[in-house]
């Protein structure tokens, strides 16, 4: 009784999913969808450049958003900061890839205030930060959008893990700043914002709107490479794109299954 | 010892003048996207390289909410749709997390049910595009209400496992010793003490269809318009000021709710400081 | 001899066997505490205290055994059933309620009508000594008045059997005793039956008329307050050794007695 409600939900979903994945199968029995998609489409690449640039993003937020709780007093919570931290948290992706290209672009409001400095005399000389090859704009973007999150997040570790205190413990036991802050604070902070920083970087890994909207061609991250097959006039790319959704599930699913090894097991005791 | 005292307070005066300058340069870096998305809405023209708008029609709202730009239906589906999964996801992922939080196997089935969570919003449309075909949901306003609950319901169960805790337990069986019975239960202990995380779960779960673009352009399959699809849409034909309209839109209604209650994205946030 | 038989028996719990996976827990615990009575038992951790409370409570039915109350068979009956009021260890007041509604929650689930909550929870509140305090939210409280308060529940519900489980535990020496005595009082002018476990052992005399300790398994009953001060077994023999030493090295060495 007490698992039938949990068992039929998930039931519900495994139906949908293996329907999906009995029409990915049906389609893509042929061996030839997966040959090409493994060793010829270039997922790897697309998998690789994701992985690279969720990393790169999550390291610049992480660093930014410490040195930014660090120096900032939050404390002051009625402050316009405190409140103004939560506005780009309403931001979805792909309003934030149009401000992007608004502000990253070579027309943008970089490039007109570059050009009002005298930096750049046309929209020609701006560096190219979107749609580039290595991501930059994308970078920046997803960095925007993030780094406040993580901001509030390790403000409320702060509070909560009495950080400030800790750090006064160590300067009583004769630390030095530098080592109050690399042996107290960072790792307090660091190693508690784990779990989070790990879900962000899966939500990362998948991200769609960013790239599709400011995105170079090539390489491009896997959710993006994913859909323009899916959604190619092309319909034989259709059963790649099912053996490259299916392939990122299996990953996942990997990923997943390791990570739930390392998942501490809730005691169970008897009273 | 003076002279130590002056030092002190000198770097002490420092470090003021660097937070408060941080702190105003960041307040601006937030603040002008925003103002920008705003300006970029009533532009007609901006000749580079002005830094400002060469001129600003407010009316402009009028127009384009008044029905043909498509705005005003994609504003409707767009709330129609997302308070449908909210409400859906919510309940739901309250009674899950409550059955998982019981059983014996609570860390392997939370997992599973955060599976649709993991994977991206455009794999997982790409597996449920075939089998919605089959089931004729494609297409469909409740196809794309389908999915977006699928994703929904697997952060409310994620969001919601954090209620169920010994105390509630406690708190549960205590009712029961003094008499009630299982509505009661419900209704008189764990439902106004789990009012504030539902309403978060809520207002959460409301944001992801609300701003929800992969689900809806692979199930929706264009039958179905919504806001974030309408920002693509005019993005791709170059009509910046339409798209940023519906970003004002889109962004508008979170950003008032957040400002004004912070506690309303307060979940993740609190769940890494009590991990248990 | 296992089981001291009194004559007007209003709890009667015969043979109750639990087993925690392969281990046994308990083996046969039989007893019956008398109308109006308070049955103390002691026992050290981990001997099955709680869990022998919460069977009593209906809280866990995985046990071989009976139970009567009022020679009514409620072993079959689930928790809300049964008129048995379980007290933790933690004094676990509604958090969203306040001191006024937590006091009346059983009354609110009968639905007794207003004006009779609130004559019956005034009562209960002079009762407890916390009039005033009705409209106070329990993290604004003390220990000992939260403890007070979770008495005044369980009392406002009138029920057949009252269960604490080493309820005074967190409280300070002095608040202790006073709640001892605010029990003791109470208990008896309602005439409520209750097992009372603690591992205190000035506790147990204070509150209980009946006594019982809980060892390896089994519960052993005394017919009175003197078989159990001499049973070694007890402690209370240990107890008093100690003291004794002490006197008989404070007249030893010459000490004076300050006035």
């Amino acid at each position: 009784m007490l698992t039938a409600g949990a068992v039929i939900l998930a039931l519900a979903f495994a139906g949908l999913y293996s329907v999906g994945v009995l029409g990915l199968l049906s389609e893509s029995w042929t061996t030839a969808h997966w040959r090409y998609v493994l060793f010829e489409s270039g997922v790897w690449s697309a998998l690789g450049f994701s992985l690279a640039l969720t990393l790169v993003t999550l390291g610049l937020a992480t660093v930014a958003a410490l040195a930014t709780v660090l120096i900032v007093d939050m404390r002051v919570r009625r402050g316009p900061f405190a409140v103004l931290v939560y506005a780009p948290l309403a931001v979805p992706g792909i309003v934030a890839a149009l401000l992007s290209y608004q502000i990253l672009g070579d027309a943008g409001l970089l490039s007109r205030m570059a050009h009002a400095v005298g930096w750049i005399r046309s929209p020609a000389e701006f560096p190219a930060l979107v749609f580039d090859r290595l991501g930059v704009g994308i970078i920046l973007t997803h960095f925007a959008m993030i780094t406040p999150f993580f901001v509030i997040l390790f403000d409320r570790l702060f509070e909560n893990e009495r950080v400030a205190e800790l750090r006064q413990l160590a300067y009583t036991l004769g630390a030095t700043r530098m080592q109050a802050l690399s042996r107290v604070v960072l790792p307090l902070l660091l190693v508690r914002a784990l779990p989070v920083c790990a879900v962000y970087g899966v939500v990362l890994m998948g991200a769609f709107e960013v790239p599709l909207l400011i995105g170079a061609r090539y390489p491009t991250m896997i959710s993006v490479e994913i859909y323009s097959r899916f959604a190619s006039y092309d319909l034989t790319a259709r059963p790649q794109a099912y053996a490259m959704a299916t392939l990122y599930l299996l990953l996942v699913l990997a990923a997943w299954s390791v990570a739930l090894r390392w998942r501490p097991r809730p005691a169970q005791t008897p009273r | 010892m003076v002279s130590g005292v002056a030092v002190a307070s000198a770097a002490g005066a420092n470090a003021a003048v660097i937070r408060a300058g941080s702190t105003s340069l960041l307040c601006v870096l937030i603040a002008v996207p925003l103002v920008l998305l705003l300006l970029l809405s009533v532009t007609r023209h901006w000749s580079y390289p002005g830094l400002w708008p060469d001129a600003l029609q407010w009316s402009q709202w009028r127009v384009m909410l008044s029905g043909d730009r498509g705005l005003l239906d994609a504003l409707v589906s767009s709330l129609l749709i997302a308070v449908i999964v909210a409400v859906g996801a919510t309940t739901a992922g309250f009674l899950t997390s409550q059955r998982i939080a019981g059983h014996r196997r609570r860390g392997v089935l939370l997992m599973l049910a955060l599976l649709p969570f993991a994977i991206s919003p455009v794999v997982l449309g790409v597996t449920l595009n075939y089998g919605f075909i089959r089931l004729q949901l494609a297409a469909s306003l409740w196809g794309v209400i389908l999915a977006q609950f699928l994703f929904a319901y697997a952060y409310a169960v994620l969001l919601l496992s954090g209620f169920w805790n010994t105390r509630i337990a406690a708190l549960s069986e205590l009712a029961e010793s003094i008499g009630a019975d299982r509505f009661q239960i419900w209704w008189r202990v764990r439902l106004p003490l789990a009012a504030g995380l539902l309403g978060v779960s809520l207002f959460q779960t409301f944001l992801i269809s609300w701003f929800d673009f992969a689900l809806a352009r692979l199930i929706g399959a264009g039958r179905v318009q919504t806001l974030p699809l309408l920002v693509f849409d005019y993005f791709g034909s170059g009509d910046f000021r339409l798209a940023a309209a519906c970003g004002v839109l889109l962004v508008g209604l979170p950003l008032a709710a957040v400002l004004l209650n912070r506690r309303l994205l307060a979940w993740p946030l609190t769940a890494a400081s009590s991990r248990v | 001899m296992n089981g001291a038989q009194t004559l007007d028996a209003w709890l009667k719990v015969q043979a109750i066997r639990k087993r925690f996976g392969a281990r046994p827990l308990f083996d046969k615990v039989s007893f019956e505490v008398a109308r109006g009575q308070t049955l103390a038992v002691i026992g050290a951790s981990g001997s099955g205290k709680t869990t022998l409370l919460r069977i009593l409570a209906g809280l866990d039915r995985d046990h071989q055994g009976r139970i009567f109350i009022d020679d009514r068979d409620v072993t079959s009956l689930p928790a809300r059933q049964r008129q048995a009021l379980y007290l933790y260890q933690e004094p676990l007041l509604f958090p969203h309620l306040n001191v006024f509604e937590n006091i009346a929650f059983g009354l609110r689930l009968r639905r007794l009508p207003k004006t009779q909550v609130r004559e019956q929870v005034e009562q209960v509140l002079g009762e407890i000594e916390l009039q005033g305090l009705d409209a106070r939210k329990p993290e604004s409280l003390s220990g000992g008045q939260r403890q007070r308060v979770a008495f005044g529940r369980a009392l406002v519900v009138q029920p057949a059997l009252l269960l604490l489980d080493e309820p005074f535990g967190s409280l300070d020496p002095e608040t202790r005793a006073a709640m001892q005595e605010l029990f003791g009082r109470v208990a008896s002018q309602h005439r409520i039956t209750s097992v009372f476990v603690t591992h205190d052992l000035k506790e147990a005399l204070r509150v209980g008329d009946q006594f019982g300790l809980i060892a390896d398994g089994r519960l052993r009953n005394y017919i009175d307050r003197a078989a159990f001060c001499a049973d070694p077994d007890s402690g209370v023999q240990r107890e008093l050794r100690f003291w004794e030493a002490l006197r008989v090295e404070a007249i030893g060495s010459g000490a004076k007695p300050t006035p």
